[in-house]
């Protein structure tokens, strides 16, 4: 079982099969549905990139509730994705263009849903506005006259699609070792529902096997915890649900205690939160230069010390989700940052943007037909 | 109530970014092969955002914008070549460049033929107007 390449398989089919599953079949829906002289079977090709949409909604992006939230981001990220192999496969550039406005339209949606209307508004005003409609002219200047060889024609599909693919299946993987938060979600509805109990031996019960010290459960909430990565919040977090199983096992088991065991469910759901909020923080170098315009620095510790007193400078958080709250007003202080901490990178942009008129100037005023 | 994790955005930012990749490399038409590079950088833009938004900052918020405004000179300056290199050649076809390629490599071959034109609806034809109908004769059976 040492060989390397079934260790691989396994790793492939048996570890990560959703993954695999759905890379799989996108890879066979866009082969199959890349523009070639001779039709193949797009059918096929509909039906591989449906079921492979589907089973990413349904196995990797998976959403325990249906708020208003999650529909919309289901639906944004949908038509995102639909219009963005549309684009891909679609053999009229026209209509290409027009599927590339979809995508940068329910993109702001997804950017409104995170807390930035005024990169939705800018984006929406030069993409889907100037930039699609510069695109939509050059279409029309350039338009060429029924089949032709740029438009008919892929270069390479069955490689192409192969390295797309593997690209998206590897990062997939990734994403999913480091931020995918089912583990947590499901101890943190465990606990939840535990909490709802009226004594301690239903609470107990909804913990698993009793007698183990509950051995199984806080494991594998201490697991969940480590898996957003190894920092000091993590070791806290963990050591706090050590506590709490001390207090479990000794305190609420032992003496049928319901309103300790409450508590403990509170403090366990709190600290579950907690390491949620956690996942994919990254920690960037201490000595950062950025001002309080930017927002609390990156590498601002995570929760306010356990002693309770209120940190200034700690994150305002959400009090159901503990995701750190944006500032209201998003204009005005993405104004600031960019008038302060970026105020260079600010003046770069827009002698950039000199440069690349005149250069587009030069390169497209020239008169003198196909041999100039 | 959970919010959508952090994990879910950056899945779709992955996606469209693939997505783009591959429309890039196997397209032949030079304005879409342009539109996939763009896609790719709303993958990123995704990315960043919700960056943003799970450490309460607004440093990804800001480099999303600096993406939009390389991404405007871009599309200007591509723009621009893009028309010169139809003016040259009278197609958008990327691989009428492939002289421009690595010595050691391969040239593209076309092997199959491309599928004829769709047919021309035919006119339908009329009686042509400005003539007087032939009058039939009057008879009477009586």
């Amino acid at each position: 079982m040492d060989n390397p390449v079934l260790r691989f398989l396994r790793f492939l089919v048996m570890d990560n099969w959703p993954i695999t599953l759905v890379a799989a079949l996108g890879f066979v829906a866009i082969y199959l549905l890349l523009p070639r002289p001779r039709g193949g079977a797009r059918a096929v090709g509909v039906a591989a990139a449906g079921l492979a949409l589907l089973l990413t909604g349904a196995l990797i992006v998976r959403a325990g509730a249906f708020t208003a939230e999650v529909v919309l981001f289901y639906a944004f990220s949908g038509i995102a994705v639909i219009a963005g192999g549309l684009l891909v496969t679609q053999s009229n550039p026209a209509r290409a263009a027009l599927s590339f406005a979809l995508v940068v339209l329910s993109t702001c949606g997804l950017f409104l849903l995170q807390a930035a209307p005024f990169l939705m508004a800018a984006t929406t005003i030069i993409y889907a506005g100037a930039i699609v409609v510069t695109f939509l002219f050059v279409i029309m200047l350039a338009q060429q006259e029924g089949v032709s060889d740029a438009d008919q024609r892929s270069r390479e599909p069955l490689l192409a699609s192969l390295t797309g693919f593997v690209l998206l299946g590897a990062i997939l993987y990734v994403l999913h070792a480091g931020y995918g938060t089912g583990d947590i979600d499901d101890a943190i509805a465990r606990v939840r529902q535990a909490k709802t109990k009226p004594s301690a031996k239903e609470m107990a019960a909804v913990f698993g096997d009793e007698g183990h010290n509950f051995k199984a459960f806080f494991d594998g909430f201490r697991q969940a915890i480590k898996k957003g990565g190894d920092s000091s919040e993590a070791r806290a977090l963990s050591d706090a649900v050590d506590d709490l199983q001390d207090r479990w096992v000794g305190k609420v088991v032992r003496n049928d205690d319901a309103a300790e065991g409450r508590d403990v469910c509170e403090r366990l759901e709190e600290v579950g939160l907690r390491a949620r909020a956690s996942y994919g923080i990254l920690q960037p170098p201490a000595d950062t230069r950025l001002s309080a315009y930017s927002g609390p620095p990156a590498n601002a510790p995570l929760f306010p010390p356990a002693d309770g007193k209120p940190d200034p400078g700690a994150l305002r958080r959400d009090r159901d989700s503990r995701v750190p709250q944006m500032p209201h007003e998003n204009t005005a202080y993405l104004g600031r940052a960019l008038f302060t901490d970026y105020l260079l990178a600010v003046e770069l942009g827009g002698t950039l943007l000199l440069v690349a008129t005149v250069g587009a100037i030069a390169i497209a005023g020239r008169r003198g037909g196909r041999n100039a | 109530m959970n919010p959508i994790p952090l994990h879910h955005y950056l899945v779709v930012g992955a996606i469209l970014f693939a997505l783009g990749a591959i429309g890039f490399l196997a397209r032949r038409n030079l304005i879409v092969m342009f539109l996939s590079a763009e896609m790719m950088l709303q993958g990123v833009a995704v990315n960043l955002v919700a960056f943003a938004r799970y450490r309460g900052n607004l440093q990804g918020q800001a480099f999303t914008l600096f993406i939009l405004t390389v991404a405007a000179c871009e599309a200007a300056i591509a723009l621009a070549l893009i028309l010169m290199l139809f003016r040259r050649r009278g197609s958008l076809d990327v691989s009428l460049w492939q002289e421009l390629r690595e010595p050691g490599q391969e040239p593209t071959v076309d092997e199959e033929p491309l599928p004829p034109p769709p047919k021309e609806e035919p006119l339908p034809e009329l009686t042509p107007s400005g003539f007087e109908p032939p009058a039939r004769e009057e008879t009477s059976h009586v």
